[in-house]
């Protein structure tokens, strides 16, 4: 079967992107949008910059930055400064994708790369979100009232709200692009049936986190187990957007080797070491990882038909 | 048409277009990690600085009959016993030194003062040696200081411990990392410069 075409793999992940940034406005106002808007912008302005700088003109494909930009957005609470927006996004384009060599060689996730500076930037800022999901001021949302989101609960203790509705509609006390178990779950759909995300990363990933998290709860209410392995540390996220990213992606066995190996890690990051967001900070170190595999299985593909002659027999040694 | 260029100073070059940290990437680690503040860099500068003279020109009565490894065996000798009182004096100097002590040992054992210095000093008229090292001094104390005034102006929104900012622009430059980032950044940014000025590195040491 053909490869998807790098254009339209894109397009579908900025269509998905689109769902969730309209179910996000819905949720908590216009700044969302705000956010995205000068998320893209600074984004699409700093590749450009980087590109002259570097001499290569302006492709089409150039224009996934923008995609970069408002994914590192979503990754962050609603409540986040436009200041720290912007210099995480710049950070993100400019240290996670130009440095290596830009679209043409992805090394890390510009999106993850991004969150980690904002972490490590505004611990305070980017751990606090909006207790309830009400509409916030366009411009500065310090004032609003802000907790402890659920990940760090569900990691110490395994609880999860048991409103079943509610994790179809979306919780409060999460980053923005965490909206609701129905609509991530239709994204990895529509993503894996248009072959414009991993089956091989995002299908085992999924399962070993969901059991691990049931087995971790003592498959005391597996339901609630299962949507808060996807819905807390913006797991179900993360592997949709960063791990299944065919990009990083290694194919076949691989593929579904890095998934479990991935799965594994942040269940154990997340319920045994109680780290907050544990897939994206791993997909850092995680993407290098799975490039290298992906390339050794590509140089093993490539090695195995020259071993044959024209008739498909082994050449004689 | 590609410039070569001609110091008109002795070592001159070493100020920026050879500069130890920008363009040989020398004492990357200490630069990167201890320039968290203008007060940190000057401890790092101190040290480097009279560490770095007082072997150069001890170093530079050693004669040139003595076998190779033997001369660097002496410089690596006279680092360590020339760091002892610089440490000393840094502490008395600075107070608490602790939070470059750790990286300050590096500066006696790195390989401005081990193999390259053979390159760099040896076999040099006495002009030449110290245009040399005066303005390495110069270039490496330039780089420090200006790491150490950006990174503790926004990571911490002081300068020389003096608040100027109610709250910091990027606490994370203080970082380690973002301090290793910020050195690559630098270095790039200068060999840019020097690319697009057409001048090309001087292999060949015999100008200065």
């Amino acid at each position: 079967m053909r490869p998807k075409s790098l254009n339209i793999r894109s397009t579908d992940r900025a269509l998905t992107l689109l769902a969730v940034l309209v179910v996000s406005v819905y949720a908590y106002g216009l700044r969302i949008l705000l956010l995205s808007g000068i998320a893209a912008v600074t984004a699409m302005t700093a590749e450009l910059v980087c590109l002259y700088l570097r001499g290569i003109p302006f492709r089409l494909h150039h224009l996934d930055a923008a995609l970069a930009g408002v994914l590192t957005v979503m990754l962050m609470p609603p409540t986040v400064s436009v200041s720290l927006v912007i210099m995480s996004v710049i950070f993100a384009i400019i240290i996670g994708r130009q440095i290596f060599g830009g679209r043409e060689n992805p090394v890390i996730p510009p999106a993850a790369a991004g969150y980690c500076f904002a972490l490590l930037n505004s611990h305070a800022e980017m751990t606090m979100f909006p207790a309830e999901q009400t509409v916030l001021p366009l411009w500065n949302a310090s004032g609003a009232a802000v907790s402890e989101g659920l990940s760090p609960l569900w990691n110490r203790t395994g609880d999860f709200p048991s409103d079943s509705f509610r994790w179809l509609t979306g919780l409060p006390a999460q980053p923005i692009g965490t909206v609701s178990l129905l609509l991530l779950g239709v994204i990895a759909l529509v993503l894996l049936l248009r072959r414009s995300a991993s089956v091989w990363v995002l299908l085992p990933m999924t399962v070993i986190l969901i059991l691990g998290n049931i087995a971790f709860n003592s498959f005391h209410n597996p339901a609630a187990s299962a949507a808060g392995s996807c819905l807390t540390n913006q797991a179900l996220f993360a592997a949709i957007y960063l791990y299944s990213d065919l990009d990083y992606a290694p194919p076949h066995l691989g593929g579904i080797a890095y998934g479990m190996i991935a799965g594994m890690l942040i269940l154990v990051l997340t319920r045994i070491f109680y780290v907050t967001d544990a897939p994206v900070l791993l997909a850092v170190l995680l993407s290098p990882v799975a490039l290298a595999c992906r390339h050794v299985l590509r140089q093993k593909e490539s090695a195995a038909p020259s071993e044959k002659g024209g008739d498909g027999a082994l050449a004689s040694s | 048409m590609r410039l070569r260029h001609h110091d008109s100073l002795p070592g001159t070059s070493f100020l920026l277009r050879r500069n130890l940290i920008l363009s040989e990437g020398l004492i990357a680690a200490p630069a990167a990690v201890c320039t968290d503040s203008v007060t940190n860099a000057l401890i790092v500068c101190f040290v480097f600085c009279c560490v770095t003279a007082l072997t150069v020109l001890l170093g530079a009565l050693i004669p040139r009959r003595v076998p190779f490894a033997i001369r660097i065996l002496s410089y690596s000798v006279i680092a360590a016993l020339v760091y002892i009182p610089t440490a000393a004096a840094a502490d008395y100097l600075f107070g608490d030194i602790s939070a470059a002590s750790l990286y300050l040992p590096l500066l006696s054992g790195g390989l401005l003062l081990t193999s390259a210095h053979d390159r760099l000093f040896s076999a040099r008229r006495v002009k030449t040696l110290l245009g040399r090292l005066i303005c390495m001094l110069l270039g490496v104390c330039a780089v420090l200081l200006g790491m150490g005034a950006l990174r503790e102006l926004l990571g911490a929104g002081a300068l020389c411990g003096t608040k100027l900012m109610a709250s910091p622009l990027m606490p994370v430059l203080l970082t380690p990392a973002c301090g290793l980032i910020l050195l690559g950044v630098l270095c790039a940014v200068v060999s840019a410069g020097i690319r697009a000025n057409g001048e090309e590195c001087d292999a060949d040491d015999s100008r200065d």
